[in-house]
């Protein structure tokens, strides 16, 4: 292979073009385990908490697998498919909906947002940890809000920059060592926890805190909260999948290894929470083993922890940096990742109390990306009949079809804030207010069928005669 | 546009021809056909009211 071609290839697998089928290497065992892994991560031990605020296990468990599967197909719908029959990085495809400029924008709103927060709620994790682990140790106490925990977040924070700004290699060692142990400790803590519960009486036992008294609308939350988790794939799936070599290897290890492992996680993460009666891990740990396993296990999650925080943060700095301007593509590797942990740190010092309300900010991240994947579902199977145009979505803005009004697609743009909008009438994640719709329709399923509705109607009726987009003519 | 640049849009339209080429033989490998979406939709119908009438 020429020097050329290698420099091609090179910048093909980072995302500037298009994979050739030949190219792709990963095969349906081997998206599974890159899923998996993924997905079997601490945040599932904290959603799995979380729905035992609200609902017993026996309909925690079934609030977690109809959430899971809806988002989770959703999600790897528009995003997998076409990254697998075209082996295009995602947020050039996504210029397709929104525009060149509208993607940086979608960009900065849906994984900015979300990486930001996760960076945030994981290192206050990686805190709390370490201080039940003194606190374990010496025989005092835990301050879950306090200095300790506080200076550990801070510490994790600096780690997981030193990390990626060491590159990719460091992260795939931290990533061979943590998946396959997070499994072995996710079954360790489930045979723990089956040893001194009977599963009927495990079934059996209440919430921890439900926030209503009708129960009904306590699981309808429970299913909201994970159609938030299934959905919040949307800024990493596409990117991986495009390493698949086909439709099908690209869509159906999503069922096993994202669906199936962030399941698992979660039972274990509600059974934990509901029978300590504590919903953080960090807490239910140190209860559930007594000195020795709790120990072990916040160890463990500390450490497992900084691998999440390096993926989310290296992916979304690749991303951010292809996506970017020629002024941030000119940034430093350290300096941007530096940057990108400023807004981590003041959520880690001045809102602590962020870590117990985690689940807030992972159902408002899903009003934008159920609104996503409405629109790409939309836009992708219905107006583009599954058809990309490679070289306009890779050309120059200028003869770009994919231009729309300077870069911005005000389409896309419009169904994406009536999603937004949907979702915030129909249940505010904030005041957990919510519409008589929302106890049958829950709010990310409305928001993604107006959003994909809107985009569907305005491009059929705007687009066409204005010459946007390149879609193609329909059918009589 | 100098050369580096026009060698790359080369390269693009490379990669989308082979596509095309794809497209226009309609050789599509592991597509996913109608009974991978039907499939899906049993998996996901089964699921969700399964689940459903169990746990609500």
């Amino acid at each position: 292979m020429s020097n050329q071609e290698t420099d091609f290839r090179a910048a093909a697998e980072r995302g500037d073009a298009p994979l050739l089928p030949s190219e792709r290497l990963w095969g349906f065992w081997e998206f599974t385990y890159a899923n998996s892994a993924l997905a079997i991560a601490t945040w599932a031990f904290l959603i799995g908490g979380a729905v035992g605020l609200f609902v017993g296990p026996k309909e925690g468990i079934a609030a977690i697998i109809i959430g899971n599967i809806i988002g989770v197909v959703l999600t790897a719908l528009p995003t997998c498919i076409p990254a697998g029959k075209y082996g295009i990085e995602q947020f050039i495809m996504l210029r397709s909906q929104f525009g060149t400029n509208g993607t940086r924008l979608v960009y900065f709103l849906a994984v900015i947002f979300l990486t930001m927060g996760w960076l945030a709620v994981l290192a206050m994790m990686f805190g709390r940890s370490i201080d039940g682990m003194s606190a374990m140790v010496s025989g005092g106490t835990a301050s879950p809000m306090g200095i300790k925990m506080m200076i550990a977040a801070l510490g994790a924070i600096f780690l997981t920059w030193f990390i990626v700004a060491r590159g990719p290699t460091s992260i795939k060692v931290f990533n061979m060592i943590v998946s396959p142990a997070l499994v072995v400790l996710t079954v360790v803590m489930l045979i723990m926890i089956l040893r001194q519960h009977a599963l009927d009486d495990l079934l059996a036992l209440p919430a921890i805190d439900p926030p209503f008294e009708d129960k009904h609308l306590n699981f309808i939350i429970a299913i909201e909260v994970n159609l938030a988790a299934g959905f919040s794939w949307w800024p990493y799936i596409g990117n991986l999948a495009r390493l698949t070599r086909n439709e099908r290897t690209a869509f159906w290890p999503n069922i096993l290894g994202i669906f199936g492992a962030a399941v698992l996680g979660e039972i274990v993460g509600l059974f934990g929470a509901v029978a300590l009666a504590e919903s953080d891990p960090t807490i239910w740990m140190t209860k559930v083993g007594g000195v020795g396993v709790g120990v072990i296990a916040l160890g463990f999650v500390a450490f497992a922890n900084i691998t999440s925080m390096a993926n989310i943060l290296y992916t979304s700095i690749v991303g951010l940096r292809q996506v970017g301007t020629e002024g941030i593509r000119r940034i430093k590797w350290e300096v941007i990742l530096a940057l990108f942990c400023v807004i981590p740190v003041f959520l880690v010092l001045f809102y602590p109390g962020m870590y117990d309300g985690f689940f807030i900010f992972l159902v408002w991240t899903s009003a934008l990306n159920s609104a996503l994947a409405g629109i790409g579902i939309a836009d992708y199977f219905f107006l583009r009949r599954q058809k990309l145009d490679l070289a306009a979505l890779h050309g120059p803005l200028a003869s770009s079809p994919f231009r729309f009004v300077g870069g911005f697609n005000p389409i896309g743009l419009f169904a994406l804030a009536v999603g937004f909008v949907v979702y915030i009438w129909v249940f505010n994640p904030q005041t957990l207010a919510n519409a008589a719709a929302f106890k049958y329709l829950t709010a990310s399923i409305p928001s993604c069928v107006a959003a994909g509705l809107v985009h569907y109607v305005l491009t059929r009726v705007f687009a066409t005669a204005k010459g946007w987009g390149a879609y193609p003519q329909r059918r009589n | 546009m100098n050369d580096d640049d026009q060698t790359w849009q080369d390269e693009i339209d490379r990669r989308a021809r082979h596509y095309d080429d794809i497209a226009a033989r309609d050789m599509w490998q592991g597509r996913m056909t109608a009974t991978d979406y039907l499939g899906l939709l049993a998996l996901v119908v089964v699921l969700v009211a399964g689940f459903w009438a169990w746990g609500n």
